[in-house]
């Protein structure tokens, strides 16, 4: 049984995925140093959550069933140190959060430790407008700033907004049973640190340190700027009712958002009107008073929740954008789904060559093994006689 | 009153619900046992209620409990099922009762009588999907080899109506089940393949129906308007392909389509009128959808299908018959007609006889609700959740 269990939990938008890839890819090394991420697949704790919190995710779900408790076995049969981390967990509801404890050996004997990696939400507010769109989503920015700001928090949106963004009832959810010491807060630096802090602080977390890992970023979940994101909101609505889940993923996801749009990075970044960001940053404020009074253990500095940038720039409005940006990303999306297109086309070309040479290598085979089969019996050998005077005399008729 | 005394109501109202109460929470006015009065706590500590030792659970889940009471005959294995249960999919956390100490964060707590049935519906999926997952399924009669034998030689008996029913199973099964009690079993040497159809309308809403039985459907809207933007067919509403797959195994003379099923009356030349029952509502068929997506993590896709098929729709449809059915909304009616008319034109090309009204086709009666209506749904998933579990003739013979 592991005897310790660090179960990072979230949130999303705070380097989740790029932990997630090192530590997928360095499993075999940390494993011989006894701290083992149980998983044969990059997104085995994603399938894990998804089974867990009961979630369909576009067909995916199918895969799901069962995840969590082969992974909570898995954890339960290794030694030493396990390390489970997903920044869905963060909506967990309370009966979940019970599940998933006492399946992990929490108050049998295994020491949870609970990971909560937070950024401020003036910078995740438009992060998480993003993350919807890359789902499909098509409301505009200002519908999404009004309905996360509605006291109600009535409908999808809003609801899975807080549930894995509101850091201290995240807190209350998987930290209600856990003594303040096991419970660890990362915090995400400000724009302009060194590119190597958030690691280096999830390393101190983790216990990475001190390790030979291969850190090099291969994973990540890049965001889009303000054109950008206006052209796949455009994008979604045109394509959403002809374009099913499972295409939809590597097509507008991946290749267009993820490789190409994001990719763009001299356009204008997304922000927030002056009036929400003063509401984000106040009440990211709040949740570090609330932290610091709760006496966690942070990794980093919760000033990094209370930062507010000092002089940022006008705010662009994604909602009205420069239909020229708009147009060049457009251009770009064009040109990346044409190459796919060119790719995919030779690539189905060379498998029907491959298939058809296949075919005649194995209807050639078939008919030598016949031909000798005749051959081999005086019968056969007046057969295959008159079957060759007969092709001849066809062959001169025609 | 203090926060203690806030407390100690809301684990008096849990209580009270766990005896089988029906009080709503604003008129609630009881405490709980003095001496299981634990210290007031604001997290998701543990409650301390006699018979509860979870945290305290969220006001949807304690509103769904209280009216699953006023149904009658409260059941307490129900009842700690439906307080632990994890609602699926995205939706609002365990919501907090209007009057507990606000922490300063969270969302905003609530009469739980208030809430929305969206919110309501989601607890008792949940505890639906729960209850389902460990269902029996009812035992398939396995046929000796010497009645398949037998069964198998009379089906190549000559007779004097020989047929076989084919097409949607929601259209055939209903029909062949009705033709067996009338005496004509499917078989017979050159029997005439039977395309059991309905109303364009009908073959619509029955194409969403077997897709939401069998795993994760798109809602209603959803769906009707992936096919209506696509203006194409959703295929198993297809007669046309589903006469031309039957006409080139046997061939086009063999195959019949049937719109009206009272046709097969004179067809067969039944002792009593050929008759379909009556559609299932809109409620039914849109619980069915709920409960098959929240098991679609939990149980593999076969089991599933059988449940949702062999247990849980037959108890639907029949704790609430006489609902409204489904329909396809007027706005896509110049999509419907138009389907239709494309629908008998193909089985005009294929030469198929067609009994029945073509009228039935190319202008569809509307007949139902367009939409399903959350209420609706919470009330039929109460009444299930509250139908005890004993065998139902009509569901080991579905």
């Amino acid at each position: 049984m592991s005897r310790t269990v660090l179960l990072h939990v979230g949130t999303p938008k705070t380097g989740t995925s790029h932990l997630q890839d090192v530590l997928f890819r360095n499993r075999h090394a940390l494993a011989a140093d006894g701290l083992t991420y149980p998983t044969d697949r990059f997104d085995g704790h994603f399938l894990a959550a998804l089974d867990l919190m009961r979630m369909p995710w576009g067909g995916l779900e199918a895969q799901a069933v069962g995840a969590w408790d082969r992974l909570a076995a898995e954890v339960r049969e290794a030694p030493g140190t396990s390390i489970v981390s997903h920044e869905i967990l963060a909506a967990a509801s309370a009966p979940q959060v019970g599940r998933a404890l006492a399946s992990l050996g929490h108050g049998d004997g295994t020491e949870v430790h609970l990971v909560v990696s937070v950024r401020d939400l003036a910078r995740q507010v438009p992060a998480e407008w993003q993350e919807n769109l890359k789902h499909r989503a098509t409301l505009p920015y200002a519908r999404f700033l009004r309905k996360i700001q509605d006291p109600s928090r009535r409908g999808r949106i809003p609801a899975w907004f807080w549930a894995v963004q509101e850091v201290p009832d995240i807190l209350d959810r998987w930290g209600a049973t856990l003594p303040p010491e096991r419970v660890h807060v990362v915090t995400v630096p400000p724009p302009g640190a060194p590119r190597d802090l958030l690691w280096s602080r999830f390393s101190a977390a983790f216990g990475l340190d001190g390790r030979d890992l291969d850190i090099a970023p291969e994973r990540a979940n890049p965001s889009l700027g303000v054109p950008e994101s206006a052209l796949l909101r455009r994008l979604n609505r045109s394509v959403n009712h002809v374009v099913d889940p499972g295409d939809y993923r590597p097509l507008v996801r991946e290749l267009l958002a993820h490789r190409t749009l994001s990719q763009r990075t001299d356009s204008p970044r997304l922000g927030l009107p002056e009036d929400v960001r003063e509401w984000a940053v106040d009440l990211s404020a709040t949740w570090a008073d609330e932290i610091e009074r709760r006496g966690y253990h942070v990794v980093g500095d919760l000033d990094d929740l209370r930062w507010a940038q000092s002089d940022p720039p006008p705010y662009v409005d994604p909602d009205r954008p420069k239909e020229k940006q708009v147009a060049a990303a457009a251009v770009d999306a064009l040109r990346a789904l044409l190459v796919e297109h060119v790719e995919l086309t030779r690539e189905r070309d060379a498998l029907i060559g491959e298939r058809d040479d296949a075919r005649g290598v194995a209807e050639s085979a078939t008919s030598t093994r016949w031909r000798r089969r005749l051959e081999g019996s005086a019968a056969g050998r007046r057969f295959v006689r008159g079957y060759r005077w007969w092709r001849e005399r066809s062959s001169r008729s025609a | 009153m203090g926060a203690d005394d806030d407390l100690a109501r809301a684990r008096g109202w849990v209580a009270h619900l766990l005896a089988g109460g029906t009080t709503p929470w604003t008129a609630w006015t009881g405490r709980a046992d003095p001496a299981s009065t634990g210290p007031a706590s604001t997290g998701p500590a543990s409650t301390d209620v006699p018979g509860w030792d979870g945290p305290l659970p969220g006001a949807q889940h304690l509103e769904v409990l209280r009216r699953l009471n006023g149904l009658g005959a409260p059941d307490p294995a129900l009842a700690r099922t439906v307080l632990a249960t994890a609602p699926p999919g995205r939706g609002a956390l365990d919501l907090r009762l209007a009057g507990l100490p606000n922490r300063g964060y969270g969302a905003r707590a609530v009469d739980p009588e208030a809430l929305p049935a969206d919110e309501l519906l989601r607890v008792a999926v949940g505890a639906l999907a729960d209850r389902l997952a460990t269902a029996d399924l009812p035992e398939r009669p396995v046929p000796t080899l010497r009645r398949r034998l037998e069964d198998e030689a009379r089906a190549r008996l000559p007779r004097r109506h020989p047929f076989r029913l084919v097409g949607p199973r929601a259209r055939v099964d209903p029909v062949r089940r009705r033709l067996q009690e009338l005496g004509r079993t499917p078989g017979g040497r050159g029997a005439v393949h039977y395309v059991v159809g309905a109303d364009t309308g009908r073959l619509v809403v029955d194409a969403w129906a077997a897709r939401a039985a069998e795993g994760t459907a798109p809602t209603w809207p959803e769906w009707l308007t992936t096919w209506v933007e696509r203006d194409s067919c959703p295929p198993r509403a297809d007669l046309a392909a589903v006469a031309a797959r039957w006409g080139a195994r046997e061939h086009v003379g063999a195959v019949e389509v049937v719109l009206d099923v009272g046709a097969l009356t004179g067809l067969l030349a039944t002792p009593a009128p050929v008759t379909a029952p009556p559609p299932p509502s809109a409620a039914a068929t849109e619980l069915v959808r709920r409960v098959s997506t929240a098991l679609a993590t939990e149980v593999e896709r076969g089991r599933r299908a059988r449940l949702t098929a062999e247990v849980l729709a037959p108890r639907a449809v029949r704790l609430d018959a006489g609902g409204e059915p489904l329909r396809v909304p007027g706005r896509h009616h110049d999509w419907l007609a138009r389907r239709g008319r494309a629908l008998a034109r193909d089985l005009a090309a294929g030469g198929y006889r067609v009994h029945g009204p073509t009228g039935l086709l190319e202008d569809p009666p509307a007949h139902g609700v367009p939409a399903p209506q959350d209420d609706a749904v919470l009330r039929l998933a109460l009444l299930v959740l509250g139908d005890p579990d004993r065998p139902d003739p009509s569901e080991v013979s579905a």
